[in-house]
């Protein structure tokens, strides 16, 4: 490890990078002479040859074996074998198709190749190439892990129950998929012949003893590099585990047997924990997690079910340990500029992506990335353009939280920055004009106001007046847009929704502009019909319920309406009305949840229009409602007024807190690992922040 | 074995004795109507028709089977290819790194 860590890191960056592309057969020359693609059946002759010859040629040998100017997408196929690794696949090709509702409009004929990528060269291949970058964070003071080999011992249990509880998605990708460590053939002899197995579990001794090995000198110093999981997602390509993850549960499992537990949240979690493990159905189902990868259950077996109720605690105690002991070392100057460097990076690897599909499968391999780079440079429908990450708002959100913690680095603690920090700046502020995330732009123009009002006006009375003033030209717009709307509208908009997108099976008669009573909205006579035919679920009977036959206040609006109302103006009244049509927990569930990171049974326990696809609730508050119920919800939240009335002394890091509470509101931005992160960070940045009453009592 | 018999042949209550089909010369095989005939080859390229569960099992068992990579054990070859990479770094780091610097 000593010897990694030389001066040359960019020499020994390139080499890794040479060594890698080695691993897929990148530098093989094709035998044959290029094919002129220039007609149907010579295409046709090419397909053939390349489908019937799987695992015969590297990336480069099939790119180079054809000339023609056509779209090409590469993209990687988790179900190859160990020793097909990087080589061809699957070869498609898709003629030009005339666009859907297009007058003459066509679209481009493309070809795509499928490369070969494994589970087991995923986990090592990978691992080295994230441990390769991690040792390149300078070393500090040296830290020891106590109980080493348990902690080896313990994570490799951890991450074998992983694969057992998810042995449906598993053996989907690989038909030497056996969870077994012993076998017992036909005839009852034992045999010891499931390498499957035995690689993985040898995979990830190898991993943890080095993760160990390069973590001990720059565990303290790692909290500031952690803006870096927005470019390095660590998702590996076939497994449905983050490398980063990894890395925090074997820290937590290591302070977990080293220090004395919170025991407050240890037993409330515990609590929550066995409602979660017996409510599960123990179904060994495979539900498609999609870009969501690596960071969510893919079956409702007990030992997934009970994997991810671990490896979230672990993770959750992994990173407030590493956070307490980096205490004296938190550097927010460091961490500003590493968010710089981060976010351009993910703005010029995007843009390298879009315009080269080698570039675009390789920062999808070796960034560890939930999804494929765009693969243009046009911005897709709503005019975002996501770039490397999976989803424009998300990373719409980290660019906006960039500027503001730039704000907040060298306005407020009055950090100086090199000039080169600020072009960085603009190559930021370029993600996020094309990432296109209008409610990230307008909370950063808010909490940049009150950034602005706390910093420059000390008068408390004139700060009240100018909040005043701000309040009343909101209320003024508000009103103006309003007034285009009925109330009725706009409160019952989000239920319209969710009937919409029920599963009703009912034959209504319709009336003289052919409108059922669910496209009028009657909901009293919805609410009537049988609950077979509706097909409602339970939150939306509810909601329903609620909405057409609840307590009113005369001219004030009810929470519902008030919902509904704000989801139209943010464009999500059709998400969240499909999620209350999707969401049909019992009374324990609704109090529990599902667990943490379990969406399969929502997704499966309750059938509305949307069958395919994921659909996600766009809304984290929502996410968390699926995983921990609202007792759970509600202890989150109430964990965090307690926290912020404690601290609100620090009051810019609180704006930084409210600016991601706000967006996580109406995103999904918590199902994915770094925003996850990055409200870790921010929360536990301000727990230790030390109020003036403890500084004094110090 | 057992896993890879189900993979290709599919799942069923009989428990096969490979021995005893080995043992009995000019064994005849009866084909199962309701069996969905299964082709597989070996490594010389020979490639074979088999009309019930039983016969597809013994194949299985003999090393045949109807998918390329089966011929390459690539898990084993990984596994032992890390058990060496590992003792061989163990023993470099304990015996002649510690030596080394001791002495």
């Amino acid at each position: 490890m000593k010897k990694l860590n030389t001066d040359s890191i960019i020499l020994k960056f390139f080499l890794i990078i040479f060594l890698l592309l080695l691993v897929f057969n990148f530098f093989s020359v094709s035998e044959f002479e290029q094919f002129d693609l220039n007609s149907e059946e010579r295409i046709s002759w090419w397909l053939d040859h390349y489908r019937e010859l799987r695992c015969e040629y590297g990336l480069s040998q099939v790119l180079s074996s054809f000339n023609l100017d056509e779209e090409i997408y590469i993209r990687a196929e988790p179900s190859g074998s160990v020793e097909c690794f990087g080589k061809n696949f699957w070869v498609d090709y898709s003629p030009e198709k005339k666009v859907e509702d297009g007058w003459d409009t066509y679209s481009a004929s493309k070809f795509t190749i499928r490369v070969s990528t494994n589970v087991h060269i995923d986990l090592l291949l990978q691992s080295l190439f994230f441990l390769t970058l991690i040792s390149f964070i300078p070393k500090t003071i040296k830290y020891k892990f106590k109980y080493r080999k348990i902690v080896i011992f313990l994570t490799t249990l951890l991450y074998y129950l992983h694969l057992y509880g998810e042995r449906a998605y598993y053996s989907s990708i690989s038909r030497d998929f056996d969870y077994l460590l012993i076998v017992r053939d036909y005839e009852n002899s034992i045999s010891f012949n499931n390498f499957y197995i035995y690689s993985y579990l040898l995979a990830l001794v190898i991993i943890f003893y080095f993760l160990m090995g390069v973590l001990e000198t720059r565990l303290d110093n790692i909290i500031n590099y952690f803006p870096y999981i927005f470019l390095l997602w660590g998702t590996y390509s076939s497994l449905n585990l983050n490398f980063f993850l990894i890395l925090l549960s074997m820290i937590g499992i290591s302070c977990s047997l080293d220090k004395k537990p919170n025991f407050k949240f240890l037993v409330t979690y515990s609590f929550f924990a066995i409602f979660w493990f017996i409510n599960s159905n123990n179904e060994n189902t495979n539900f498609d997690v999609d870009k969501i990868r690596g960071f969510v259950n893919t079956s409702e077996s007990y030992g997934s079910v009970l994997f991810w109720i671990l490896v979230f605690y672990f993770t959750v105690i992994g990173f407030k340990h590493i956070v307490s002991i980096s205490k004296e070392s938190i550097d927010i100057n460091l961490i500003t500029k590493n968010l710089l460097i981060s976010s351009s990076l993910i703005v010029i690897f995007g843009l390298l992506s879009s315009i080269n599909q080698i570039v675009n499968f390789f920062t999808y391999y070796f960034f560890g990335l939930n999804k494929t780079g765009m693969g243009s440079f046009e911005s897709i429908a709503g005019n975002t353009w996501r770039g490397l990450a999976p989803s424009a708002e998300g990373v719409g959100e980290f660019y906006a939280f960039v500027v503001l913690f730039f704000i907040y680095n060298f306005f407020i603690l009055k950090n100086k920055m090199n000039n080169y920090y600020f072009l960085l700046l603009l190559i930021n502020c370029y993600g996020l004009f094309r990432s296109n995330n209008i409610a990230a732009l307008i909370s950063m123009l808010m909490i940049l106001t009150l950034f602005f009002l706390q910093r420059k006006i000390t008068n408390k009375k004139i700060k009240l007046f100018i909040i005043l003033i701000l309040v009343i030209v909101f209320l003024i717009t508000m009103f103006v847009v309003f007034s285009e709307y009925s109330f009725d509208f706009l409160s019952n908009i989000m239920l319209f929704e969710g009937v919409m997108a029920s599963n009703i099976q009912y034959e209504f008669e319709l009336n003289q502009y052919n409108q059922s009573a669910a496209d009028q909205a009657n909901y009293g006579l919805l609410l009537e019909l049988p609950d077979e035919r509706t097909n409602f679920s339970t939150s939306l009977k509810y909601l329903i319920n609620s909405y057409t036959y609840g307590n009113k206040i005369s001219n004030v609006p009810s929470l519902l309406s008030v919902t509904s109302t704000v989801s139209y103006f943010i464009n999500r009244s059709e998400k969240w009305g499909i999620f209350f049509s999707k969401y049909n927990p019992d009374f324990y569930e609704l109090m529990f949840g599902y667990g943490p990171y379990q969406l399969s049974e929502y997704f499966s326990s309750h059938e509305n229009i949307y069958k395919d696809g994921l659909i996600l609730p766009h809304s984290s508050l929502f996410s968390y409602l699926l995983f921990f119920g609202l007792a759970g919800s509600i202890i989150i939240f109430c964990s965090f007024l307690i926290l912020i009335y404690k601290k609100r002394e620090h009051i810019y890091i609180l704006f930084l807190i409210l600016f991601l509470f706000i967006n996580y509101l109406k995103s999904d931005a918590l199902l994915y690992f770094p925003n996850f992160i990055l409200l870790l960070f921010m929360l536990n940045y301000l727990y230790l922040k030390k109020t003036k009453a403890e500084e004094i009592v110090e | 074995m057992k896993r890879r018999i189900e993979i290709i042949c599919g799942k069923t209550d009989i428990v096969p004795n490979f021995t005893e089909i080995s043992n009995t010369p000019n064994y005849v095989f009866s084909p199962d109507p309701n069996f969905d005939v299964v082709s597989l080859f070996d490594r010389e390229g020979n490639v074979v028709n088999l009309n019930s569960w039983i016969e597809c099992a013994y194949y299985v068992n003999g090393g045949w089977t109807n998918n390329l990579s089966d011929f390459v054990n690539g898990e084993q070859i990984l596994f032992f290819s890390l058990l060496v990479f590992s003792s061989i770094y163990y023993a470099g780091k304990n015996i002649f790194f510690d030596r080394i610097f001791s002495s």
